[in-house]
């Protein structure tokens, strides 16, 4: 029990302990930089976010598609996957949900969780390309997963212009009534119920990687394929399943997130959640039990930036250099479960 | 259509679009070989495109902002070989880690020295100059499009050249491809691999430099956020085609600098939707790669 359960907090409190210090590192080194004030800038990324239920209530909405990407990029990392399809996954699950769900009407319930059931599948069979060219040709999943997200970006931005369009709104989806929606925790602070659903994956993926018969094989082969190989777990399965799951849970995502916490779908640029999932992940160490807390202190670290930045001297992008930083020194001093062998360039 | 691909200015565009790629494509060889891989060329190239645009501004000579280009290049994969060689991160992650830190530095840069601003236009870049042969650069068609380019043409076909050599005539070539092959092997007769790994990186920086000073410097006049905009993916992509060859690699770079320019410039020519037309150089990628997995499959039985 004691190393179940002991070993991991105490794992995570290190990190995080970590993270905040490179957070008021990197802040500082702004504030110099960009002539900040430090006391300023500390106190509103530290403090801010905390401030107010609406403060907080931006931590929670900002963890919701971080915890979907997070355990997405966390089953394929498990299983020596880098696959960055969760990007494109969750932009073409949103973009679904965005024009299925006014098509299938207003059903309270029904319609959202029918939706984000199709964006799941949807989103699982297009992840099947590179995951069946990995496991089948050997093809590198990073190189053709990039590719595939820009594919799905402009395919997304094609049908948006042209045939999906609201004659009021020329590049959005139509208008999503509050019965097409997710409903809401809070309404003061319109806290979506997505968080609720976004918790029960994390749950059942936890479960599904530690307790199942699957969920062993899938480790197995991320560990190590060939000894999988021969202990007869056909590692080939393994490889593209964990990429299918990852995209499909992605796609779900993107649908939740656009169902909980806007009223029609209208990016114009990828959304980054997928490239954040990599943070999520080495925050959590892999584990989907700890992809929660890991996105909400991301969540944190996040509304902090964008409370600094309203002050004016620095802006928000220096989360980047932030996260950047954190993933490096967590991939540094705990080694990531899966590890790749070979080059990545060499398909 | 017919007569736009075949015209001077296509094949002049093709050219221009390919640069940057086939010198990611070149900084991926070098590392790759090396037994490392550099995702972060592309954020890398980010980071010169910033320094070289910045700093040919400021200094008034394009060769400072060229220098400068190339030490950042340098910079970022240090910053991969303190993370991935000493620290011991994965190499692949802290790749992805690195382009999330150029996005990010990028802006900080261009918006702390020019306040606020997202791209450097208000302060725009000393170009690298041009160069014209005379003569040669009236030969019809073929003329202009080699003989009259910008410098970093040139520079890109000696690169070209200087990887075929060092590669495959000289000793530190042997060096880089052993510590990519077989890693063992370097460190049994004496030579360290992670020294042979920290200079590949080296040679795999300043390529990404040159690359990135030829968007900001020569391309465009100024740096704007976002610029790179997959140029270094596609040409990790060009290298992974090509197999470790640099001559083939640069094929596929120029290559997918067609489809890229075809796609932007059939814009104007071809009455097809734009929005398609920008899949082009992704869906060429992953058809190519998948036509050449299952070829050298089928050659190992």
């Amino acid at each position: 029990m004691k190393h179940r359960f002991v070993r991991p907090l105490l794992n995570i409190v290190v990190r995080l302990a970590l993270a905040v210090a490179v957070a008021a590192v990197v802040l500082t080194g702004a504030c110099l930089l960009l002539k900040g004030n430090i006391e300023e800038v500390m106190a509103a990324f530290f403090l801010g976010p905390l401030e107010d239920e609406y403060a907080v209530a931006e931590i929670l909405r900002e963890a919701v598609p971080l915890i979907f990407t997070g355990i997405a990029v966390s089953l394929m990392v498990r299983c020596g996957q880098f696959n960055m399809f969760v990007e494109g996954a969750f932009f073409g699950g949103a973009f679904l949900a965005g024009v299925l769900a006014p098509m299938l009407g207003e059903h309270a319930v029904i319609t959202p969780l029918l939706t984000i059931l199709a964006g799941a599948a949807a989103m699982g069979i297009l992840g099947y390309i590179p995951a069946k060219m990995k496991s089948s040709l050997g093809v590198n999943e990073f190189v053709s997963s990039l590719m595939l997200n820009y594919i799905v970006f402009w395919v997304v931005m094609y049908l948006i212009h042209g045939i999906a369009a609201d004659p009021d709104y020329p590049n959005a989806t139509p208008y999503l009534e509050d019965t097409m929606r997710l409903p809401l925790l809070n309404e003061d602070t319109e806290l979506s119920s997505n968080l609720v659903i976004a918790l029960a994956i994390a749950v059942c993926s936890g479960l599904f990687l530690f307790k199942t018969k699957w969920g062993y094989a899938l480790r197995i082969t991320g560990d190590n394929p060939s000894f999988a190989d021969y202990s007869g777990i056909s590692s080939d399965r393994y490889v593209t399943a964990s990429q299918v799951i990852g995209a499909s849970l992605a796609g779900m995502g993107g649908a939740a997130f656009l169902l909980g916490n806007y009223y029609r779908f209208q990016w114009s640029s990828l959304p980054n959640y997928g490239f954040d999932g990599f943070v999520i992940t080495s925050i959590a160490g892999n584990n989907p039990y700890a992809v929660p807390a890991a996105a909400l202190f991301l969540g944190y670290l996040r509304v902090g930036a964008l409370q600094v930045s309203r002050l004016g001297d620095i802006p928000n992008e220096v989360i980047y250099v932030i996260q950047a930083i954190i993933i490096i020194l967590f991939g540094a001093h705990f080694f990531f479960h899966a590890r790749r062998k070979g080059g990545a360039g060499n398909a | 259509m017919l007569d736009w691909v075949l015209s001077e200015s296509f094949l002049m565009n093709v050219i221009a679009y390919a640069i940057p790629i086939i010198f990611a494509a070149c900084a991926s060889l070098i590392s790759n070989k090396a037994g490392i891989s550099a995702i972060n060329i592309e954020g890398a190239m980010s980071v010169a495109a910033v320094a070289g645009a910045l700093m040919s501004h400021f200094s008034g000579s394009w060769i400072v902002g060229l220098a400068f280009a190339m030490t950042a290049g340098v910079l970022m994969m240090m910053l991969l070989a303190l993370a991935a060689l000493w620290l011991r991160a994965d190499s692949f992650l802290s790749g992805i880690a690195l382009n999330t830190f150029a996005s990010g530095i990028c802006l900080l840069i261009v918006k702390g020295v020019l306040n606020g601003r997202t791209d450097s236009s208000t302060a725009p870049s000393v170009m690298v100059p041009q160069v014209r042969f005379p003569l040669l650069s009236d030969v019809p068609v073929v003329g202009k499009a080699i003989f009259s380019q910008n410098l970093l043409f040139y520079i890109m076909l000696a690169v070209l050249a200087f990887l075929v050599v060092l590669l495959n005539c000289t000793k530190l070539g042997v060096q880089i491809k052993t510590a990519g092959y077989h890693p063992e092997a370097s460190e049994s007769v004496g030579v360290s691999v992670k020294r042979t790994r920290v200079i590949a990186l080296v040679i795999c920086g300043v390529m990404a430099g040159l690359g990135g000073a030829y968007l900001s410097m020569a391309n465009l006049g100024y740096f704007s956020a976002g610029m790179v905009s997959g140029r270094g993916f596609m040409g990790i992509a060009a290298e992974a085609m090509g197999a470790g060859a640099p001559i083939k690699a640069g094929l596929f770079a120029l290559l997918f600098g067609a489809v890229d320019y075809f796609a932007v410039g059939g814009q104007t020519v071809l009455s097809f939707p734009y929005e398609l037309l920008n899949t082009l150089p992704y869906l060429m990628t992953l058809i190519t790669l998948i036509i050449y997995a299952t070829a050298q499959k089928r050659k190992k039985g």
